[in-house]
């Protein structure tokens, strides 16, 4: 008998770091592409609004800074409107594809990619703020185009910021809740992140350890992105000469 | 080659309204702090654009407002070397010397031949950050040369330099003349500079010419 409770209590143990590996990764995954597909359109986004756009700038930039105030519950209630099986677009891509977006990871990396965004487009556009328009100039006088300009000039001289946005909306990510219980849901393996999986330990009475365990690990995870953003950013400062 | 142009541009102080034919060789633009010098070589390099006027380079028109034409800024073949120098800090200076070469068809001289004339093979793996000031100034004069450019605008090449390090920088800027036979101008506030480095002055004041001619000529005018 004390046998099989042992190997019962073992049989646990090992379900639970299972679970635990899962929801670490699936964290992992959610943050790391939110982040990444953030990136193209955050750098268009904040070239478009620093170089190009003269009008209505504060519209634009109040739209794209929405989900920073709002409840994120509220973010992800709009993107199930939106995108849910029944929502606006949705509903037109489940009846195309038989697919739906909401409750599904892909919805998870949706409401993070929305809400993370204006921190990295926030990071990128004030380092783009900072860099000396008359190096533009000098190399607009040799030659370069507007295209140039931005990849040979301006983007090597915002890498720390950029890298300064990563960090922030990698973070940002990593600590979603509202948005993503509201339009993914909080199905283990699927869409239950580290914050979703410590809220719902939390809801089982003797599981506080598991939850502390995971409070552990995220914080290990934000203070090593933050650690490994100082050490790349301390390069890139020492090899610029900036 | 000749540059010929009329401009006139409306500032806070005054109107700016310069007209004038430069033909090759050093032609020094000498004038008080705030008399338009530096807005006279953004016009040129179509950094700015005049309210009304024009400028042609070797007969080739780059601004006509009247007829609507403005040749943008990195098609015009115009080599700038400004004040700052404004060399790249994230590129080596071997790096920013070819930073125009992928957008010229034709490049008249080669790497080797301005490291050579401007004496700094020696900083080719430095950054900008790492040289002196006399060698960053000949680096932004050799990233000019290397766009093989029609004309060149050398705004104030001394300011940034002090005085025992000038005389490093004045026989190249002086030599540049024999091996570019292009318009080159310099702006400058300094008198003793200029009259080192041409018998050509062009004296501006408020935004107008106030006298062109060798700096004994010029100095007689006054300013005000």
């Amino acid at each position: 008998m004390g046998n099989t409770a042992s190997v019962c209590r073992e049989v646990e143990v090992s379900m639970d770091l299972v679970i635990l590996r899962e929801t670490v990764f699936l964290s992992l995954k959610i943050g790391l592409l939110a982040t990444l597909f953030n990136l193209p359109a955050a750098l268009a986004g904040a070239y478009f609004l620093d170089r190009v756009l003269v009008r209505n700038r504060s519209i634009i930039e109040g739209i794209i800074n929405l989900p920073l105030v709002m409840p994120p519950v509220t973010t992800g209630y709009l993107l199930l409107i939106l995108l849910g099986k029944r929502g606006l677009f949705g509903s037109f891509l489940y009846r195309i594809t038989g697919y739906s977006i909401a409750y599904s990871w892909t919805a998870a990396v949706l409401a993070s990619m929305v809400v993370s965004f204006p921190l990295l487009i926030r990071s990128i556009r004030t380092s783009l703020d900072m860099v000396d328009r008359r190096f533009e100039y000098a190399a607009m006088t040799l030659g370069a185009g507007r295209f140039d300009l931005f990849v040979r000039v301006s983007l090597p001289l915002i890498i720390p910021g950029i890298i300064n946005g990563l960090v922030l909306g990698f973070a940002r990510s990593l600590g979603e809740f509202g948005a993503t219980v509201t339009f993914a849901g909080n199905i283990q393996g699927e869409t239950r992140t580290i914050p979703l999986s410590v809220y719902s330990l939390l809801q089982i009475p003797g599981k506080e350890n598991e939850a502390g365990l995971l409070v552990l690990i995220s914080i290990v995870i934000s203070f090593g992105a933050l650690f490994l953003s100082s050490i790349i950013n301390g390069r890139v400062h020492h090899g610029s000469g900036i | 080659m000749a540059l010929e142009f009329n401009l006139q541009l409306p500032r806070r102080d005054f109107d700016l309204k310069l007209s004038g034919l430069f033909e090759n060789g050093i032609t020094g633009i000498y004038g008080p702090s705030g008399a338009g010098k530096s807005s006279f070589f953004h016009l040129l390099s179509g950094l700015e654009k005049p309210v009304q006027g024009f400028v042609k380079l070797n007969g080739k028109v780059l601004t006509d407002t009247e007829k609507g034409i403005s040749v943008p800024v990195n098609k015009r073949r115009i080599g700038v070397v400004f004040q700052d120098r404004l060399l790249l800090p994230h590129l080596s200076v071997k790096k920013n010397l070819l930073f125009g070469v992928p957008y010229v068809k034709e490049s008249k001289l080669s790497l080797h031949e301005v490291v050579d004339f401007l004496s700094l093979s020696s900083v080719l793996k430095s950054r900008p950050g790492e040289i002196s000031g006399g060698e960053q100034q000949r680096v932004a004069i050799g990233r000019a040369l290397m766009t093989s450019p029609e004309m060149l605008l050398l705004d104030e090449p001394f300011s940034a330099v002090d005085y025992t390090l000038r005389s490093t920088i004045l026989p190249y800027i002086k030599g540049l003349k024999e091996v570019f036979p292009i318009p080159i101008l310099v702006i400058s506030h300094d008198r003793d500079d200029l009259e080192k480095l041409t018998e050509r002055i062009c004296l501006i004041s408020r935004g107008r010419e106030r006298a062109l001619g060798s700096m004994y000529e010029v100095a007689s005018v006054k300013t005000g």
